[in-house]
């Protein structure tokens, strides 16, 4: 047996080091800017999101007194980012740190301590928690890995719920007027002029002008809005009225449908869409084929309309159950950025909207 | 849907029977003293009169009605379930239910069975019974606890049992965020050195340690009880560099002491990471170890150095189902002993594909010479699949070749024979600990 010969050895890891560094050089720009919002000004607050959504409201609300940058692409599945160092270094100077603020970003404690910014630590003046205040679904009620990845906290998807969008951006605001109140007139002028866009793109502008977008929404919420509009005003039903969002997507209230994952339950709720079943036989566990032909059989025996799958999952069990039962299924990036052409929220609801309804049976 | 309506109406159209009828009788009086045009005239007052009060009234309608529609939704919207008295109802006190402060608590089970082709019994390291002997072993079971200690400080604990007894794996308490972008650590835990140094048996990328870490620093590693500082450097030469310090004491006697109390061992490592594009990086670790070795006649000194490179490559939005990690480390140790030094080498090379969700295939090759008798070396080579039922239960099949030239080693007696070796291993975690590895 021959001794290794270390000569050749080094030479390698020297060619390998330096052939790295310089394929990183290379790349080195492109990684700075690639989630960064806005322009890259040092006398700017330094705002960080976990997900491209919630940087997209905070720069409505922080306007031309952020940078905006976002760590998840678009594109990822929001459970799994890997905390890279590179994060860490974004996070170092951020002055508000922006995460869901329940058990999704489980990678989020890595990067944080690692960041070494005492200002963005749970609780600091820097930290802000979106969901606080959401009307959150699928509270757990059995709390163990029977039921697979279970969260905690409740579903913490709350992204793909407009109404949610407007707690979002309160609490964004709140932070921002915390990190920096001598401009907290502009973030509440902001946050005010961002919830009535939500409430017009989501109810039109006819019923946001007679009832009030706080009203329509709690109406909503509290799922009633429907009963409501089905009211006498001036001798015509207020559905009449009706626009926006809820307007296109009228006719699919009350439909079936199938799911990948738990990522819909705050737009199905919103949009009055049912889901029967998912193709996960449990969150996080990846279907078997027994699990498949077992949907199979619900989409065929309970009339399904479509399947909706974020665009981060493997297609082949959609796509077989697609084949032999011809129910649609459509692939939806989950977050703003997942498709080049989606820059915003509304943008991504309106994406959402036309593909279900163009495929909806 | 207006209760002020009718009255309305009544009220209006008696005035209007008045106001008619009271024309009427006066108009009997008058009709020939009145001028035609001043009569028409007043018609068309009344009738613009009677046209604005039947405005006002279809405005006053409207408003009520959109009044009671306001109050409809307000009630629609705030409707909540009547809350009713529940006899069976139990209150409890808050003072006996603290569950909450408790730390996060994690127990992970390593368990596996191994066949041999030397079957040497007398090797009885956990690491290296897959090579010798035949049978099914608890490699470990681990207790983690994991908790924020005040606001400044975290503390973490592993303590593990297997059929040797019970060890303490590690103990600390962080600081986080101190002056100098610095965090400290204290208590005892393994070192900063290398990929895999700092990685419990129950998260190798393999079933084993590689043999040239083995050989260096012994199936459980490099750490010791004592102090450990990690800086964050600014991102000069790389997109995110950190530096890291330890001084430790602990043992280990294939490069340093066997002694704990007799002399710190010292660690140093600098890491440097680059992203090359959004689904792929690389990093290297430059880590270096000095301490007093074992050898009598004197205090004699050890290092190990060593370079490592790591490359991973996850596609954005597919790193669920295609992963690909690489890593290699080459490590040079230098003891000194009366006459001069030893001075011994060796690497590995290991590389992870995932292949699906679940299923992963690895394999490695690594070389490594004894530190304190470099004549001695030995290689290894493994192939592995790794089955993930979920995040928390691992099922592995690795196949290894440890082809040697040892004759004589400082842990135990007689030859060491070259091995084929069949290991089936199954890892579980109940809780939350998962390894946060990037």
């Amino acid at each position: 047996m021959n001794r290794l010969p270390l000569k050749i050895i080094l030479i390698l890891l020297l060619v390998l080091g330096s052939g790295s560094m310089l394929v990183s050089g290379q790349n080195r720009h492109q990684h700075r800017y690639r989630h960064q919002h806005g322009v890259n000004n040092s006398s700017l607050l330094v705002v960080v999101s976990s997900f491209s959504d919630y940087a997209s409201i905070a720069e409505r609300i922080a306007g031309s007194h952020a940078s905006v940058q976002y760590i998840a692409h678009g594109e990822q599945d929001p459970h799994f980012v890997p905390p890279k160092p590179s994060y860490a270094m974004m996070l170092k100077d951020a002055d508000l740190w922006i995460t869901t603020g329940m058990d999704l970003e489980g990678w989020s404690a890595t990067l944080v301590d690692k960041a070494r910014n005492k200002q963005i630590m749970d609780g600091a003046i820097g930290f802000v928690s979106v969901s606080d205040g959401v009307k959150v679904l699928q509270k757990v009620e059995k709390a163990d890995r029977t039921e697979g990845d279970v969260h905690l906290m409740g579903n913490p998807h709350i992204n793909t719920g407009p109404l949610n969008w407007k707690v979002i951006a309160t609490n964004i605001a709140t932070g921002l007027m915390k990190v920096d109140p001598t401009n907290a007139s502009d973030y509440q002028a902001n946050l005010k002029a961002f919830n009535d866009l939500v409430d017009r793109t989501l109810f039109g502008d006819e019923l946001v002008d007679m009832f009030g977008g706080e009203m329509l929404a709690r109406l909503l919420e509290n799922k009633a809005l429907f009963t409501f509009l089905d009211k006498d005003y001036q001798g015509e039903k207020l559905t009449g009225k009706l626009g926006g969002w809820l307007k296109q997507t009228e006719s699919w209230r009350g439909k079936k449908i199938v799911a990948y994952h738990k990522n819909w339950v705050y737009f199905i709720e919103t949009f009055g869409l049912e889901i029967v079943g998912y193709i996960e036989p449990k969150p996080g566990i990846p279907p078997s084929a027994k699990h498949v032909q077992e949907m199979i059989g619900v989409i065929k025996d309970q009339d399904i309309k479509l399947m909706l799958v974020a665009s981060y999952f493997e297609k082949n069990s959609a796509r077989m159950i697609e084949e032999k039962t011809g129910v649609q299924a459509v692939f939806l990036p989950l977050f703003v950025g997942g498709i080049a052409e989606v820059t915003d929220n509304f943008q991504l609801v309106d994406y959402w909207i036309d593909q279900i309804d163009s495929n909806i049976q | 849907m207006s209760g002020y309506g009718p009255f309305w109406h009544s009220i209006c159209a008696g005035l209007l029977i008045i106001t008619f009828a009271g024309g009427f009788v006066e108009a009997q009086d008058t009709i020939r003293t009145i001028p035609e045009d001043t009569l028409y005239q007043r018609i068309l007052e009344l009738e613009h009169s009677l046209n604005e009060i039947n405005k006002t009234l279809a405005e006053q309608n409207q408003k009520n009605e959109f009044e009671a529609l306001m109050e409809e939704a307000d009630r629609l919207s705030n409707q909540q379930e009547e809350h009713k008295v529940d006899l069976s109802k139990k209150y409890f006190s808050g003072v006996r239910q603290q569950q909450g402060l408790n730390p996060n608590i994690s127990f992970g089970m390593d368990f596996f069975g191994a066949i041999s082709s030397s079957n040497a019994s007398s090797i009885t390291e956990p690491s290296d019974i897959s090579y010798g002997s035949d049978g099914f072993y608890l490699r470990e079971a681990q207790l983690g606890l994991e908790a924020p200690l005040d606001p400044f400080t975290r503390g973490k604990a592993f303590l593990s049992a297997t059929p040797e007894g019970f060890f303490v794996d590690e103990v600390y308490l962080e600081w986080l965020n101190l002056p100098l972008s610095m965090n400290l650590k204290a208590g005892l835990f393994k070192s900063e050195f290398g990929f895999l140094n700092r990685y419990h048996d129950h998260a190798l990328p393999q079933f084993d340690r590689p043999r040239v870490l083995v050989n260096y620093f012994g199936t459980g590693g490099l750490g010791g009880s004592g102090i450990a500082t990690n800086f964050m450097l600014p991102p000069v030469i790389a997109h995110a560099s950190s530096l890291d310090f330890s001084a430790i004491y602990g043992n280990n006697p294939q490069s340093f002491r066997s002694d704990s109390t007799k002399g710190f061992m010292f660690t140093g490592q600098l890491l440097n990471y680059y992203d090359l594009s959004a689904s792929s990086y690389i990093e290297i670790r430059i880590s270096g170890a000095a301490g007093i070795n074992d050898l009598p006649g004197g205090d004699y000194n050890s290092y190990v150095g060593s370079v490592g490179i790591a490359y991973k490559w996850a596609p954005v939005g597919r790193e669920k189902y295609r992963t690909l990690e690489w890593k290699t480390e080459y490590l040079y140790g230098y003891r000194e002993y009366g006459e001069g030094a030893h001075r011994s080498q060796g690497f590995y090379s290991s590389i992870q594909n995932k292949l699906s969700p679940r299923l992963w295939l690895g394999g490695r090759i690594g070389y490594s010479e004894l530190p304190y008798d470099p004549s001695q070396m030995e290689w290894d080579y493994a192939i592995l699949f790794d089955f993930w039922q979920s995040e928390f239960v691992l099922t592995r099949i690795q196949y290894q070749y440890n082809q040697r030239n040892i004759v004589d080693r400082t842990e135990v007696s007689g030859p060491y024979p070259s091995d084929h070796s069949f290991t089936i291993q199954v890892c579980w975690a109940m809780g939350p600990h998962k390894h946060a590895a990037y």
